[in-house]
């Protein structure tokens, strides 16, 4: 019965988000780069930071640095920090309303949108398309939490996330014996035609319901027809080498504590961003595990969030969020360390979002969003707010953010989810 | 931008326009008996002749009389104004919503509120108003179609159930599906036909998964294996023979008799397993297998060491679990998430006994034990030691290492235990309360039949591919998968891809498996085919058969209920009352108690806001979630097969219990794992589903409690009345607890902001009598305050009715007196997770009448059931 054990792994092979497919080891010469595409990396966490410590008192570009910002000290022509930005009503419900991140639209609330919840990556993925291997990652630290969910499709439906180190590591370089080649391609081959199979039995169930059900079987369709063009792509990248690394992770990388655990996902990330093995990923940081994560603290993340303004609660969850902040750093860091063909850096090269779908945990407000962006090639360096009536603290809608950002990364578009048009004043370097 | 997007916009600015719709399609009006019959006259004269389709004059003449004071062109109190409707509306119209919403409030006798000043409309004006907008409403939600179940996709749960049945497979084999997209939830219920979409991701698994289970369903050429034996004694676990001082983990091979297991928790780190079974790769086929372990405590009561950690073995037995490591990373001291807990037993003092358990393994799997309710940190024994047998006590390497530094304290120490290094060791004396495990037996695979079940479920007892005829074997295969008979011509491309994949070079088994595969991937599996309301509102018997099927097992029919719809009797009323009750007393029908219960009382968000680790230690000591659980389904049970009356969700005089469930709600006398009915006294704070561990704490968020949301999980869930969100532009509580301020003061002050006090006089009273139960369902009399005992909890609140109450205990009297609202409540909740759609007005005829009836033979949850089932409602598409 042996056969059933490589049905198993075959199906770990393929399973999720078309991560770990086998390739062949075929060092191809170094492929010319004409023009260096644009990326985006969002990087989300459950309980967002403390307001007062993290949004600077003065706007433009002569603020001073809050304590949560002072990690970031050396960067500070690379980023903006942004104040009165959120997704408004539409996205209010304290650890409920965290999901909203990226896209603006609860997911309860999405169904009359024509791309219901999409995130702002599963926008990008969309432009992407086939130009690499992976149109998007989805990483979270460990297990992730359910109210971080940080990507959407554009049915609605939440992406899976890949917290496991190890197969994020092998999806991007494992070798794989490449007599597993043929049999994959045959696999594909027969799911392209599994899928052609079905389409037939889609038009008789349309010939028998009524009409609003041969809208949802257009949608059926839709997806089969999809599914079918990532078979294809899937098969073409089959063939296409991996990128060669000299990077290891440590043994056993998936027991560490949160502490030591979270820059080896930094350093994936901008592993794949540099050997372009994709252009969009999203980490949602939450759940630091057991062991307090390894921090010197003495009590849970989340009841430390619920500070009611006492003061060691706040210095203890103060250990934690600086830890987020000095990650960033180091992951700015890394980026700007990479030169690109076209003299750039990497951090130029990429957009980095870095905040919260929640506002305040401590009163569970999803209003005024922590957000920063780094990199990207905007013009940097100051504190902005977007507030439209600072007494009564009416926001700008952060999607508008997002349309800049898409902007930049190159899409045609004006428009993204609630949206009300771009952010006004973020400009790119000239 | 487009036209829809446009729109949603505007809702948006005008301040969740669109959630408020939403949630009041699930509003339930609460009618009088007189305001019932004239709402039945009312439906019955739509049909007759067509009303008009303008709002009667006289309801807005009772508007501005009653209302407009406080929702009107000055003041909108609850962000409400009555002033503006037009003339004419469209159904499900922001407008139509809003009038509905009146309409519920002044049948609830909500409004206008019986308050000084306010003036009173009179018993005829305000029967009047309501038949007239009850009139025009029916009339606007007649014209609206939409009152038809939408193509339903299976949702995950059915899913899994459907797979299993259909291939005989255990349930367990499609773990691996756990990453499947969660399914869209409406309104608590996850099978609305509307909201369950399909995307790219979850097509790929179908298909993997298809592959995958088929792979595992069919034994074609495959021999029977043969049935092994493995057995283990003390010497062969992963213990040592002595300790000096105190492991992390207490695991000692005495005399080679017994293994001795010192520590454990409940979900152990550290697995206690054999090693040899480890190394021959743990059970080498897939199958099931038989474990028994030989097993006893010892020192429970007689160690006579004076030690807290102990005390709780005053009152409970030592408890062994069994586990499955899936393989051998999975005994890595860290792994624990995967591993499968398979049994928990309390065990005998002394003299030790077999403990045996028949389960289902894939291969490669490793069963071990663990005392799982162990004394926790590894510092116990030390302190133990230090206390009771300081002879023992040998220099550790750092204390000697300081001692040679020149550490003065460490030489004196080293000198003074060096002359210990003679005396016994620390395991030798210890004789604190640990497990004794004698042997381990393993045995299997076991196949009772062969083929496997499975593989007779598809191709009968042949298992030659070569002799397996395909039309034969795919038009079986898909009208089961379909769900209903298929015609030749209906699965012939089915075989024509078989054929040729086989003319390819295919295996013909491998052939077979892939054609099924694709039907498992077919929108006709996926989908349930609830035929076209265009062409008749009554479903087809097959069609009623599924919709019975995933209302009451969450799967398939089994063949009988297709007999019954293949003969058409099945739309015979008795013949259809006879389905249901044969069905409820299915085993089956645990899927029902389990989902329903969890989409209706969102027992599946437990686990989302998990309590805090620190604070809550008992929460992970006890296991108590799966206790929570295990209460709520029991009770839920237990009402079903008894027919006992839907009054006892309300407040009971019995619940379920075992002992650390016992032991959370501090009720004595009950011990042991096991679930057995208790009876409660007033003063234990418990009966009903308020009472219940599992919604105190799904309505906390893990760290503290929030009136606001345990009272509008009881507008939601028990009396049917969402409030709407709150209004844009107020800013959440951010509590300050450097002072005393408890949770009620800061409401109070809320609700003196007039826009929050409109709902929060409806939402908090029930929250505040529920303030009596911590985040994980403890009683409590204070709250706590960090080192201290905090203010004391006042549960004292007042309906918006005006009737008050001290505590939670009357609460639920005032509960129970709003009983027949609570049967409307459950009947529409049964009813839309019933039919996979969301109930509309048009609807609440219907459920009032199949509440009333339920209520006339005495409420049994049974016989709503059943009257949901046999409903207009159900049995149309």
């Amino acid at each position: 019965m042996t056969r059933r054990l490589d049905r198993r792994t075959m199906l770990r092979g393929t399973g999720g988000a078309l991560l770990a497919l086998p390739y062949l080891e075929a060092m191809a010469a170094p492929t010319v780069v004409s023009e260096v595409p644009m990326r985006i990396a969002c990087i989300g966490l459950n309980f967002g930071l403390v307001p007062q410590l993290f949004f600077p008192e003065q706007t433009g570009k002569d603020y001073v640095l809050t304590d949560r910002l002072q990690p970031l000290k050396e960067f500070r022509d690379d980023f903006t920090v942004f104040s009165g930005l959120d997704h408004g009503v539409n996205a209010q419900g304290g650890h409920g309303g965290v999901h909203a991140y990226l896209s603006g639209v609860l997911s309860k609330n999405s169904s009359g949108m024509p791309e219901a919840n999409i995130s702002i990556d599963q926008k990008a993925a969309q432009f992407v398309g086939a130009k690499t291997r992976y149109p998007s990652l989805e990483l979270a630290s460990g297990k992730g939490d359910v109210n971080n969910m940080l990507s959407w499709s554009a049915s609605g439906v939440a992406i899976p996330r890949v917290g496991d180190v190890q197969v994020i590591y092998d999806s991007l370089f494992q070798r794989v014996d490449p007599s597993l080649r043929d049999r994959t391609l045959k696999e594909l081959a027969v799911r392209s035609s599994i899928l052609d199979l079905v389409k037939t039995d889609a038009d008789f169930l349309k010939r028998k319901v009524g009409a609003r059900d041969r809208q949802k079987l257009d949608r059926y369709f839709d997806t089969v027809r999809s599914v079918e063009k990532q078979l294809v792509q899937s098969r073409e990248w089959l063939d296409k080498p991996k990128p060669p690394t000299d990077y290891r992770l440590p043994a056993d990388a998936n027991t560490l504590d949160f502490v030591d655990r979270v820059p080896l996902y930094y350093d994936l990330m901008r592993l794949a961003l540099e050997t372009d093995s994709t252009r969009v990923i999203t980490l949602a940081l939450a759940d630091i595990g057991v062991n307090y994560g390894g921090f010197a603290i003495t009590r849970g993340y989340h009841q430390l969030t619920h500070h009611g303004k006492v003061p060691e609660y706040i210095t203890e969850l103060s250990i934690i969020e600086q830890f987020h902040m000095e990650q960033l750093a180091r992951f700015l860091k890394q980026l700007r360390s990479v030169e690109e063909p076209n003299g750039k850096t990497l951090l130029d090269n990429c957009m980095v979002l870095f905040g919260s779908g929640m506002g305040n945990a401590s009163s569970h407000s999803n209003k005024n969003l922590p957000l920063m962006l780094a990199g990207g090639g905007f013009r940097h360096g100051e504190h902005k707010s977007y507030f439209k009536d600072s007494a009564k603290k009416v926001a700008t809608p952060a999607a508008n953010l997002f349309v800049s950002m898409l902007q930049r990364f190159g899409m045609e578009i004006d428009q993204f989810g609630l949206s009300g048009g771009t952010l006004s004043g973020l400009e790119v370097q000239s | 931008m487009s036209e829809r997007c446009e729109s949603e916009l505007r809702g948006a600015s005008r301040g969740g326009v669109g959630d408020r719709r939403r949630r009041n399609r699930l509003t339930v009006s609460f009618l009088s008996l007189t305001i019932i019959s004239l709402l039945t006259c009312a439906t019955s004269a739509i049909a007759a002749e067509r009303p008009s389709d303008q709002l009667a004059s006289s309801v807005n003449a009772y508007f501005k009389a009653y209302c407009y004071r406080c929702h009107g062109d000055s003041t909108q109190k609850g962000d409400r104004r009555l002033d503006e409707f037009p003339d004419s509306m469209q159904a499900d119209s922001d407008a139509a919503e809003l009038l509905e919403e009146a309409l519920d409030a002044i049948n609830r006798g909500d409004m206008p509120p019986t308050k000084k000043g306010v003036k009173q409309p009179s018993d005829a004006e305000t029967r009047r108003v309501v038949k007239a907008i009850t009139d025009y409403l029916s009339s606007l939600s007649n014209s609206d179609s939409e009152r038809t179940t939408m193509l339903r996709r299976l949702n995950r749960f059915e899913y899994v159930n459907t797979m299993s049945d259909l291939l005989g497979l255990r349930k367990e084999f499609f773990s691996f599906t756990s990453d499947f997209p969660a399914d869209a939830i409406e309104h608590g219920f996850d099978n609305n036909g509307e909201s369950l979409t399909l995307s790219d991701h979850q097509l790929r698994r179908y298909l993997e998964v298809a592959e995958a289970s088929l792979g595992a369903a069919c034994f074609f050429d495959v021999q029977r294996p043969t049935l092994q034996r493995w057995q283990y004694t003390a010497k062969d676990f992963n213990g040592v023979e002595s300790y000096e001082r105190a492991p992390v983990t207490w695991r000692l091979i005495v005399n080679n008799e017994y293994l001795e297991i010192g520590h454990g928790q409940p979900s152990e780190r550290h697995a206690n397993f054999v090693k040899e079974f480890v190394r021959r790769g743990g059970v080498p086929e897939d199958g099931w297998y038989t474990i028994s372990v030989r097993a006893a405590a010892a020192n429970r009561l007689d160690h006579g060491y004076d030690h807290a950690e102990f005390d709780r073995y005053k009152s409970e037995p030592l408890k062994m679990a069994l586990w499955i490591a899936p393989n051998e990373g999975l005994l890595a001291k860290n792994a624990a998430d995967q591993r499968q807990l398979v049994k928990v037993w309390d065990l005998p003092d002394g003299k030790p006994e077999v403990f045996t358990r028949r389960i289902w393994l894939d291969k490669g799997a490793i069963p071990f034990v663990s005392w799982t309710n162990g004394v926790s940190s590894k510092g116990n024994i030390r302190r133990v030691a230090e206390k009771h047998h300081s002879e023992v006590i040998r220099v550790t390497k750092t204390q000697r290492d300081a001692a040679k530094l020149g550490n003065q304290e460490a030489k004196s120490l080293v000198a003074k235990l060096d002359k210990n290094s003679n005396n016994k060791l620390l395991s030798e004396v210890y004789h604190g309360p640990r497990i004794r495990v004698w042997t381990m037996d393993i045995e299997g695979p076991e196949f009772p039949e062969w083929p496997p079940v499975s593989h007779q479920l598809l191709f009968g007892d042949e298992t030659d591919a070569e002799k397996i005829d395909l039309d034969q074997a795919v038009r079986h295969f898909a009208s089961r998968a379909f769900r209903q008979p298929v015609a030749p011509d209906e699965v012939g491309h089915y075989v024509a891809f078989i054929q040729a994949r086989i003319r390819d070079g295919e295996p013909r088994g491998r052939a077979i498996k892939q054609g099924m595969a694709a039907i498992l991937t077919s929108p006709r599996f996926l989908y349930l085919d609830e035929g076209n309301d265009e062409v008749g509102a009554e479903l087809a018997p097959h069609e009623l058969a599924s919709r019975l099927s995933y209302f009451l097992w969450s799967t398939m029919p089994d063949e009988e209920l297709r007999a019954s719809a293949a003969s058409g009797r099945l739309l015979n009323p008795a013949e259809l009352t006879r389905q249901v009750q044969r069905m409820l007393v299915d085993e089956r029908s645990q899927a029902f108690v389990e989902h329903f219960t969890d989409t209706w009382l969102r027992i599946n968000t437990l686990g989302s806001m998990p309590p805090d680790p620190k604070a809550f230690e008992q929460y992970y000591k006890d296991r108590l979630q799966e206790c929570y659980k295990t209460e709520t389904r029991l009770f839920f049970r237990d009402l079903l097969v008894s027919n006992g009356s839907i009054v006892n969700f309300l407040e009971s005089d019995y619940t379920f219990l075992n002992g650390p469930l016992a032991a959370q709600y501090g009720i004595q006398g009950i011990h042991g794992e096991g679930f057995r009915r208790v009876a409660l006294e007033p003063e234990d704070h418990r009966g009903g589903l308020l009472g219940q561990g599992s919604v105190l704490t799904l309505t906390a968020n893990g760290i503290e409690t929030s009136p606001v949301v345990r009272g509008i999980w009881v507008l939601e869930n028990i009396l049917g009345t969402p409030p709407p969100p709150p209004p844009p532009d107020v800013e959440p509580l951010e509590p300050d607890t450097r002072g005393t301020t408890t949770i009620r003061e800061q409401l109070d002050k809320h609700r003196s902001v007039a826009t929050c006090s409109e709902c929060h006089r409806r939402i908090d009273p029930a929250g505040f009598a529920l303030e009596f139960f911590d985040p994980i369902g403890g009683h409590r009399t204070h709250y706590p305050a960090r080192g201290n005992r905090g203010p004391e909890v006042n549960g004292a609140g007042q309906l918006p009715s005006g009737e008050s109450f001290e505590d939670e205990r009357g609460l639920k009297k005032l509960l129970v007196a709003r009983k027949d609202r609570f049967t409307e409540t459950l009947t529409e909740k049964l009813l839309t997770y019933a039919t996979g759609r969301r109930m509309t007005f048009r609807d609440q005829a219907e459920i009032k009448r199949i509440a009333m009836s339920a209520a006339q033979t005495g409420c049994g949850l049974r016989d709503l059931i059943i009257g949901v089932a046999t409903s207009e409602t159900f049995r149309q598409r």
